[in-house]
């Protein structure tokens, strides 16, 4: 029993040799994307590929994405605490600093989206004034709660954990430990539970919101073909909790390998999630088919345009590369999977998911970009640049890099697995 | 108190103007309705944290402390960025 | 918080911040090559007439799209031809055949931008700008309010409070608003290239920086000091442009609207703009004559 404690704690006491080239690597990509950042800064937006009538590209298909995978956690550590999910508990916090760390790339999006990124401040100046109008003021309302809350919910229940974990360790480590346990007191842990489930009770409906109102950024500008929408808030959400889902199967199939935590995250749980991402992307699909469909059956020549230009246009190519390889596929391989019983490839499954999750990046492109350009023949065509590149690869070099620290700092197993295995 | 009286009604007339969406270029402010329905679950989550049983006033403290600390780091990383990236304009 | 208060407390923020200390660094960083003339930054409108409601009305028959009207824009209000070409105008060659319906998207289906000679025979000229639209989808948007419809009617830009999220972009169904993708460069006086003359930086705008939304404000420095007519109305030569005050039942405006048949583009989103299209006839004969 001790000996599973210490393997659960064992990110936080020792660091294997290949942890230091990984954050090298890693580092460097991100140094490479300030670089493209700075020059952003100093010779202005037009670096990259944007331009008037194209007006958003990668950086905003980057910001939906993040916020979709950043409801992954929440989805998975509430149904934990709320449904009794117990068998999904080993997965929980790997879920929740996955949320963490994608809701900050989300806000730092938007950030990297602005003309004047030195003027954001406004955004929290002005609020008073502006939250009544603005669909992107009540999104950033929606971030902000959903950021706060979300950091609350891994924190409070993570506290006997970092007890444990203070107990195990000397020197430095028991120190730290001690800093990131203000006002312990003993049998703290009847009263956090509480509180732990009314935060699941909170996280939930805000969670909806969140990407409700993203939606709601782009689904109530009337004069913009396939945006406007009124089933846009449940389209992007079914979007977010398959693209959530499945980063969480490839971290945790990660995690499981590096950690050789084989006998804690069980096949088990990876076949219910795998079912679960299957249905979540069959209902995706099935709304896919319904907005195309709404688009060309006699739609306003907008809508005709932009759906044509999906299916058979310029955009064709990377529509049907995403919708079957991306889509489609994973699909069908979690399907047939479910079908079988008491059986569950992880290695596939996770490369499946990998799958979906790149899919559901350029799905968020696709939402952002023919809309834009399209209706237009000489000036609108967008193709990112390198700064865009750079700074893209740099949005995923950096969620890496800091989960990979905090795996360092923030104990990645709940200890109650324990108790409950 | 008084003065709070007078606030709130300034605030009730404002929204009041606000609602006249022919006075108003910005149309109805809807965002009152979605703003609340976004913080709504938070007003649940502060009640149930503040009488709920069993509870103790260190860890509601910690909770309530934890939760504006988080917000405040939010706003002062807005603020930190700002005046970080000031310098390139 | 009014417009100054607001730099005033940006500035004591600033001041105290930790950053102060950076300036040196700062200086180097900053892009500094462009020639902007600096005491004229910073949004500055004359005060809004009140009572009033401006508006144009745009003859297509009459138009020969020589473009003079976006080349006298771009002097006037200081918008810069590099890098990338901006103008708050917009000019495109259309068929005779392509129906009015094709306007609705901006720019229209067959459209050509980039003609050389004009006018072209079984063809039309469509232009607009910004078209202030007295119900704008821009202005509800925007996160920090710096664009905004004033009192007369006008939708104007506070270019110090735009954070450049281009919002406003996304909602502006006619496309036009412009960004400042890069930082504008602007020299002391340009050339017009339609007629040769040549023209000093206009005092009176406020100039732009990088990454900051601007567009048509119908030269708000001109029509609120006294000066009938925006610039573009002023050089027209075949008189398609007309400018005035919806409100007032005497001026030019008010009585084409009674007697002409007049339209607006994608009326259908509620947008009501103040820009009318109307014709009476075409004024320029086959070979571009004027008859």
């Amino acid at each position: 029993m001790t000996d599973n404690v210490d393997r659960m704690l064992r990110p936080l006491m020792h660091t294997s040799r290949e942890f230091y080239p990984f954050v090298a690597i890693l580092g460097l990509v991100f140094v490479v994307s300030v670089y493209a950042y700075q020059q952003q800064l100093v010779y202005g937006m037009g670096v990259t590929g944007l331009n008037d009538v194209t007006i958003w590209g990668v950086y905003i298909a980057n910001f939906i994405f993040f916020i979709g995978i950043s409801h992954a956690g929440i989805a998975v550590s509430a149904a934990v605490r709320l449904l009794n999910a117990h068998r999904y508990k080993p997965i929980a916090r790997i879920a929740e600093l996955l949320t963490i760390v994608s809701l900050i790339m989300a806000g730092m999006s938007i950030v990297i989206d602005l003309g004047r990124p030195d003027r954001a401040m406004l955004l929290i100046l002005e609020y008073a004034n502006r939250f009544m109008y603005s669909p992107l003021v009540w999104d950033i309302t929606a971030v902000a709660t959903y950021l706060v809350l979300s950091t609350t919910y891994l924190y409070l229940p993570m506290r006997r954990d970092i007890k444990v974990a203070m107990e195990r360790s000397t020197g430095w480590r028991a120190r730290l430990f001690k800093y990131m346990l203000p006002l312990y007191e003993e049998g703290e842990e009847a009263t956090i539970d509480r509180l732990s489930f009314w935060l699941a009770v909170t996280i939930l409906p805000v969670m909806v919101m969140v990407h409700t109102t993203v939606a709601w950024i782009f689904s109530l500008l009337s004069s913009r073909p396939l945006w406007f929408n009124a089933f846009a808030g449940p389209y992007y959400i079914v979007a977010a909790v398959a693209s959530g889902i499945a980063s969480v199967m490839v971290i945790a199939a990660v995690v499981r390998k590096i950690y050789h935590w084989e006998d804690i995250i069980k096949p088990d749980l990876f076949r219910g999630l795998s079912n679960f991402t299957a249905m979540t992307t069959l209902v995706y699909l099935y709304m896919m088919m319904a907005e195309q469909l709404a688009a060309l059956f006699a739609g306003p020549s907008g809508e005709v345009f932009v759906s044509e230009e999906w299916l058979f246009g310029s955009f064709a190519a990377l529509f049907w590369l995403m919708t079957t390889l991306g889509l489609v596929i994973p699909f069908l391989y979690m399907l047939v999977q479910a079908f079988r019983k008491d059986y569950v490839n992880i290695e596939w499954t996770a490369a499946m998911s990998l799958m979906l999750v790149i899919a559901f990046w350029f799905k968020r492109y696709m939402i952002i970009v023919p809309t834009l350009s399209i209706g237009v023949q000489q000036v609108g065509i967008y193709s990112p640049t390198w700064t865009e590149i750079a700074i893209l690869l740099g949005s995923f070099a950096l969620p890496l890099l800091l989960y990979t620290v905090l795996t360092k700092v923030v104990p990645l197993m709940e200890l109650e697995v324990e108790h409950d295995a | 108190m008084h003065e709070m009286l007078v606030y709130l009604a300034l605030a009730a007339q404002s929204v009041a103007s606000a609602m006249e969406s022919t006075v108003n270029p910005l149309g109805r402010p809807l965002g009152l309705i979605v703003v609340g329905i976004i913080e709504a679950p938070v007003v649940v989550l502060l009640l149930a944290a503040l009488i709920g049983k069993p509870r103790s006033p260190k860890i509601t403290g910690l909770f309530l402390g934890w939760v504006f600390v988080m917000f405040g780091a939010f706003i002062g990383a807005v603020f930190f960025l700002s005046y970080l990236l000031g310098i390139f304009y | 918080m009014s417009n100054s208060s607001r730099r005033d407390f940006f500035k004591k923020a600033g001041a105290a911040g930790i950053f102060i200390a950076l300036s040196n660094v700062a200086t180097k960083m900053r892009n500094v090559s462009t020639p902007i003339i600096r005491n004229i930054v910073g949004t500055v409108y004359p005060k809004a007439v009140k009572g009033a409601s401006f508006g144009m009305m745009i003859d297509v028959g009459a138009c020969i799209g020589c473009r003079r009207c976006l080349h006298a824009c771009k002097l006037e209000n200081n918008v810069p031809d590099a890098p990338g070409n901006m103008h708050w105008i917009d000019l495109f060659e259309m068929e005779n055949r392509s129906p009015v319906t094709e306007v609705e998207n901006i720019p229209p289906v067959g459209a050509v931008i980039d003609y050389t000679d004009s006018p072209k025979p079984d063809h039309w000229y469509f232009t607009f700008n910004c078209f202030h639209c007295d119900n704008p989808p821009c202005t509800k948007v925007c996160p920090t309010g710096a664009t905004y419809k004033d009192e007369d009617g006008l939708v104007l830009i506070n270019y110090d409070i735009c954070i450049g999220c281009r919002y406003c972009m996304a909602a502006c169904p006619y496309n036009a608003r412009r960004f400042n993708w890069w930082n504008p460069e602007l020299p002391p006086s340009r050339v017009n290239p339609i007629d040769g003359s040549v023209e000093p930086l206009n005092e009176a705008v406020p100039l732009r920086v990088r990454g900051v939304n601007e567009k048509c404000t119908f030269c708000v420095h001109r029509i609120r000091n006294g000066n009938p007519v925006p610039r573009c109305v002023e050089v027209c030569p075949v008189r398609a442009r007309h400018f005035g005050d919806f409100n007032d039942p005497n001026s030019e405006v008010s009585r084409l609207l009674k007697t002409e048949r007049t339209l607006r583009i994608r009326e259908n989103l509620g947008t009501s703009p103040k820009l009318y299209y109307f014709t009476r006839g075409v004024k320029w004969s086959k070979d571009g004559e004027k008859l």
